[in-house]
Formats: structure tokens, C-alpha cells, sequence
């Protein structure tokens, strides 16, 4: 009889629905030793409808419940039986060998014992995963595949010169010099390897192979601050080229590629068929962008036909193929963006007119976007203003990075919330400004701006983006948008944070996670 | 190829114990392995030559196909795997037997080397006595 219940138990409820109440509250009320009429007059039943629920003819559940597990001192969900069938479910995942018709017998002889044996198994699960993560990340990872690959080479070849030298007794003494000098050799480059390894392993020096090739360009970028001399000479002197014809910059472009590299420009009215089809030799150019991007285009592909020796010398300390594709990529833009922008024209007009980018715009027929990109490229050290630039999307996802300031940008999304790159999402189109004061005290003037891209008609969705440069706050008088804000006050600045988990501040609305510089 | 013309010098029939010694082909970009597996195949009385990626494996190949060949699989312009694949497509070249050996030792690089139809998948650090029983054997010639 027990037997049928219990499979029917676990048929009807795969051991998450509540099990039969009754038995366990007539056990409860007598172990307290109340008796069933001053219980049910208690909760506000009869006694017979107890008497009901004792016998599991009727069920319990809501405020009855409730009432009833306060009474009885037992938390609602232990006397319902819900912990037990968790605790049941759970047992079974967790000890498969064991008969399941005896779990809810081992569970009332010793609940602690069971919750014990769930914790253990859960725990080994999640190391068992962890250990399965690390041993993928370990196989994939290019530095370590390298490592391996030589060490195996070098050692064979000890070996097998090591075998030679004893199985070959009658070996010239010219073999002989050289197999020894090559175990001597391959010794050394064991040496070598052993140590590169233990250091990966020991974390103490990650070498450069195991960063993705989004990182080393950012750290490229990083550690030049974003500024090429090589890429700015090389496009001063196309510019100037372009110049001495005569004619407008565009045309100018167009007629290089044509002249030099029997490259043809194609309007086309499809914006995505934009771009290079080496094939037919043609650069197609959509309508339905602006004038600055057919210019960029053309001076982008002029930079991947004329100065791949130039862009080749930058990128070549790039560990990765993939790194170095990448940091090709950005710098063929950064060449069309100097050509667009040469040097000291742009950083002329940037000290005159105090960095006002919408002036810069029109003064060099660029876009809001590529202005600030250019601003943050200056960073000549004791020449230019260094700034910071971050583009984000509405939901904060970060895309593009880089700083030639002592700010530290998140390396992916979750900026600070109160930063200018986000709250400039709430009047789009105008630019927006800030005083930020981080944590550690530094302070920085943001100036930000969003703005939407329309998709290709109606079904298509637009795109949003902010883009946000800043400088320190000691080189705000040089920038013309601090003029609206009083430097001298102390409380102008804002407190900010970087993220929030590098966040100390206690008080902040935002907070979207638990700082981990707080202790608990 | 200049090792592979040191090597032919060596080239001494009488250990074969035929009239024309069985010729090896060994295909390996680390040169100190191509040195060492040349000396011991040079010493079991083999004519030795040698190539340092997959492109000049198949030329050599070409040009005059060896009896056995000692593949590495992770060589420039063409893997070792291509090269095996290759030769197994051409019918005249059936009776070349073809030993891998490389760093690669997974079940998976194995079975597909074996699928492959190659002869024999030695991995690294492999023994030079291990290399020569198994050429030995492959080529019928008794050990020494």
C-alpha cells in the first residue's frame, strides 16, 4: 500500500509538487501535544475538516497554510513537504545508486545527512565544470599549443641525437662534433622554452600570445596612445600631394586611385554593397552616405595600396595573424583619418577654435565621430590636449576605446551609469558636458553626444550610438565647452565611478552591482 | 636540398642485402630531426633524400618515388596530412609506404592520419630505435 503511494508520488509530481501534508502535520501537532479540536479552533476550522486534512483527504494551501505553520512553528514549505520533495529530487540527482523508493526514508532518518550529500555533489559538479572550462581555455590557448609543439620537437631531437651517439660507436669525428653541438644547441632552446612555459603557467609574465587580438590592439593603442608618427608623416605627405592638384580633396582622391592604380570610383544607391571589389578594380561608393565618408573610403583604400610598409612597421610587434589584421584595419583608418585631417592643419585649428568639434566638422568636412576620433589621435605629449574616446551603444555595450589620458576606460560594457556617454542618450543630437570626479580623486571633463543612424527605410531599424571624448580638468580652459561650467567651485565636479564593481562610492542610486573595493 | 645530397653520398646497398637499396624520403622542417632520422636511414643502407615542407615533398615525390616516406605533419605549404592525402589519391604510388611522425598526438590526429591510409603514426619524442624497427619491419628488411 505505501509502496503503490510512493509510485504514484513520483509519477503524478516528479518531486517538485508538494507530497501528502497530513501525516506530517498530525506528527507535528502531537509532538507539540495539542490536540486536534484546539488546533483547528485555532486556525479557525472545524475539527472534522482537520481531521479531513490528517487523513490527506483534502489539501492545504494559502492562508490555511500559513495559519497552520505558525501554529505548529514549522516554516510553511517544511510542513507542506516542498524542502522534502526539493531535498528528495535532489538526492536522486545527486546519488543515482540509491533506490529511489528509499530516499524519502533516508531523508526523515537523517535530513541533515541528505542535505550534506546534495551540497557535495553539487559542489563537485561545478568543479567538474570548472576544470572542463579551464582544460578548453588550456587547449586553445595558441601560446601554450606553440610551447608544447617545441618542446616535443626539441626534446626528440636530444633524443635521437643522444641514441645515435650511443648506438653508433664508429661515428666520424666530424658527425660527432656536429651531433654534439646540435644536443648543445637544442639544449639551450629546451632551456628557453621550459622557463617561457613555467612563467605562463606560473602567471607570473602572460606572454603577449594569449591575449585576443581585440586586446593587443587595444594595448598597441594603449601604449602609443594612439598616435602613429609613421602614419601621420606618410599621410602628410599624400595630403600635400593631393593639395598641389588643384583640386578638391575627393576628386583629388579619385584621381590618384585611377592615375596610379587603375582603380575606378562606382556610385552605387545600395548602401551595402559599399566598398573595394579588388576583382573588378572598383571602389563602389554608396549615395546615400555623406561626402567625408566617400573621402574616407577612397583615402582608406589609398592607405592599403601606398603604405602597407608604413602600417606593416607598426603592427609587426603584434603577436597574433589575426592581431595583426586587425591593427591593419585600424590603422588604415587612422591613415584616411590623417589624410582627411593632416596634423598640424588639424591641431592648428583645434588650439584656435579650443577644440569645438561641431567648428572642426565643418572646417574639415568630417563627421561628429571622426572629429573626436582625430582629437584623440593628437597626443603628441607637450602639443596637443590628450583625450580619451568611447563609443557606446544605447544598452552601454562599449565598441570602440581608446585613451591617451590617464582615465581607465572598462575594457567591455558596464561604464559608470552617471558618465556623459549615457545620459547624452537622453537629448540626442546636442552635445553634452560634464565635470566628472573619479574616486580617486581625478577629474576629467567629458563631452559627449548620441545620435541615430537611419536603417534603410521604415522596416529597417535606426542605430544609436554616443560618442564621448574627455581631458583632464587641467587642460578644461583649453576646451570650449568647460566655459559653461564654473571650474573655480568645488562641488562642480560630479563623483563618478569607472564601473560599479570598481566603485566605492556608497550612496549612488545607479548602483546596478555590489562594489567588490567595499568589504562586506 | 644540400642534406639531401650528403645523404645520397652515404648510400651503401650492402646492408639491404638487395641489388638496389630501398629509398627513403624524409619530409621534416626541423632540420636538427631531418639530420638525425638522415643518419640512421643513411647507416640501414637506405638512399636518403629530403624536403622541408609539403610543396617540395610532393615535387621530390614527383620526380622519383620513394619506397617509404617519414612525414611531419605540421610543415609550411602543405601539411603533412595533404601530402598523405595526395599520394593516396594517385594509384601508381600505392605501394609508397608512408610513416607519420609528429608532435601531434591526439586520438583524433591519429585516427585521421590512419584513415588516411598511412602505414604507421610514430608521435614525438619518439626513440630512434622505435623509428628504425618500425622502418625495418615496413620495408621487410630484417634488423640488424
Amino acid at each position: 500500500m505505501a509502496n503503490s503511494q510512493s509510485v504514484k508520488t513520483s509519477l503524478l509530481n516528479t518531486g517538485r509538487a508538494p507530497p501528502r501534508i497530513g501525516p506530517r502535520l498530525r506528527a507535528r501537532r502531537v509532538e507539540l501535544g495539542i490536540g486536534q479540536a484546539a488546533l483547528a479552533r485555532a486556525v479557525g476550522i472545524s475539527p472534522s475538516y482537520l481531521h479531513l486534512i490528517e487523513h490527506n483527504r483534502r489539501s492545504v494551501a494559502g492562508a490555511l497554510l500559513l495559519r497552520l505553520s505558525e501554529q505548529l512553528r514549522l516554516a510553511p514549505d517544511t510542513l507542506s513537504g516542498r524542502t522534502e520533495a526539493r531535498l528528495a529530487a535532489e538526492l536522486r540527482e545527486a546519488a543515482p545508486a540509491i533506490d529511489p523508493a528509499r530516499i524519502p526514508d533516508l531523508i526523515t532518518a537523517s535530513p541533515e545527512l541528505a542535505a550534506a550529500l546534495v551540497a557535495l555533489h553539487r559542489e563537485g559538479s561545478a568543479t567538474r565544470e570548472k576544470l572542463r572550462m579551464l582544460s578548453e581555455r588550456l587547449a586553445d590557448d595558441p601560446f601554450l599549443a606553440d610551447a608544447s609543439h617545441r618542446l616535443l620537437t626539441l626534446v626528440t631531437s636530444i633524443r635521437s641525437f643522444s641514441e645515435i651517439l650511443q648506438d653508433y660507436a664508429d661515428i666520424g669525428p666530424a658527425d660527432r662534433a656536429r651531433f654534439t653541438g646540435a644536443i648543445g644547441e637544442e639544449s639551450t632552446r629546451l632551456a628557453e622554452v621550459a622557463r617561457a612555459l613555467i612563467e605562463f603557467l606560473g602567471g607570473r609574465a602572460p606572454p603577449a600570445a594569449s591575449r585576443t587580438p581585440e586586446e593587443e590592439v587595444e594595448d598597441l593603442l594603449h601604449d602609443r596612445r594612439n598616435h602613429f608618427p609613421g602614419i601621420e608623416s606618410a599621410a602628410t605627405a599624400m595630403r600635400a600631394e593631393l593639395d598641389a592638384t588643384g583640386r578638391p580633396l575627393f576628386a583629388a582622391l579619385v584621381e590618384r586611385l585611377q592615375l596610379r592604380h587603375g582603380i575606378s570610383v562606382r556610385f552605387v544607391p545600395d548602401l551595402a554593397a559599399n566598398g573595394y571589389d579588388a576583382a573588378g578594380r572598383e571602389l563602389l561608393v554608396s549615395d546615400a552616405l555623406a561626402v567625408s565618408s566617400w573621402r574616407f573610403q577612397a583615402a582608406r583604400l589609398l592607405a592599403r595600396l601606398e603604405v602597407p610598409d608604413v602600417i606593416e612597421a607598426e603592427t609587426a610587434a603584434l603577436a597574433t595573424p589575426e592581431g595583426r589584421a586587425r591593427g591593419r584595419a585600424f590603422l588604415e583608418s587612422a591613415f584616411a583619418g590623417a589624410v582627411l585631417m593632416p596634423y598640424e592643419a588639424f591641431a592648428e585649428a583645434a588650439r584656435a577654435c579650443r577644440h569645438d568639434i561641431e567648428l572642426l566638422e565643418h572646417r574639415f568636412a568630417a563627421s561628429f565621430e571622426q572629429v573626436c576620433h582625430r582629437l584623440a589621435s593628437l597626443g603628441r605629449p607637450g602639443t596637443a590636449v590628450p583625450f580619451h574616446f568611447l563609443r557606446t551603444d544605447i544598452a552601454g555595450n562599449i565598441s570602440k576605446r581608446f585613451s591617451a589620458t590617464s582615465l581607465h576606460l572598462p575594457r567591455h560594457g558596464g561604464a559608470c551609469p552617471r558618465w556623459a556617454s549615457h545620459t547624452a542618450f537622453l537629448t540626442p543630437g546636442r552635445i553634452v558636458t560634464q565635470l566628472a570626479r573619479l574616486p580617486d580623486g581625478a577629474t576629467y571633463l567629458f563631452v559627449a553626444r548620441a545620435f541615430s543612424r537611419p536603417g534603410q527605410g521604415f522596416r529597417s531599424p535606426r542605430t544609436h550610438h554616443s560618442v564621448m571624448i574627455g581631458c583632464e580638468a587641467a587642460h578644461a580652459r583649453q576646451v570650449v565647452y568647460a566655459d559653461a561650467l564654473d571650474l573655480g567651485q568645488a562641488d562642480t565636479p560630479e563623483p563618478v565611478g569607472v564601473t560599479c564593481r570598481l566603485c566605492p562610492l556608497a550612496e549612488c542610486g545607479q548602483r546596478a552591482a555590489p562594489s567588490l573595493q567595499t568589504a562586506p | 636540398m644540400t642534406r639531401g645530397r650528403d645523404f645520397d653520398k652515404g648510400v651503401d646497398s650492402t646492408g639491404s642485402g638487395e641489388d638496389v637499396p630501398h629509398s627513403v624520403l624524409i619530409a621534416e622542417d626541423e632540420p636538427n630531426i631531418a639530420v638525425s632520422l638522415g643518419f640512421l636511414m643513411e647507416r640501414a643502407g637506405f638512399a636518403v633524400r629530403a624536403a622541408r615542407d609539403g610543396a617540395a615533398t610532393l615535387r621530390m615525390i614527383e620526380e622519383a618515388a620513394p619506397d617509404l616516406l617519414l612525414l611531419d605533419i605540421m610543415m609550411p605549404a602543405g601539411d603533412g596530412f595533404e601530402v598523405a592525402a595526395a599520394v593516396r589519391r594517385r594509384a601508381d604510388l600505392a605501394g609508397m609506404r608512408i610513416v607519420i611522425l609528429t608532435a601531434k598526438g591526439s586520438e583524433s590526429d591519429r585516427r585521421r592520419g590512419l584513415e588516411l591510409g598511412v602505414d604507421d603514426y610514430i608521435t614525438k619524442p619518439f626513440s630512434t630505435r622505435d623509428v628504425m624497427a618500425r622502418v625495418h619491419a615496413l620495408l621487410s628488411v630484417p634488423a640488424k
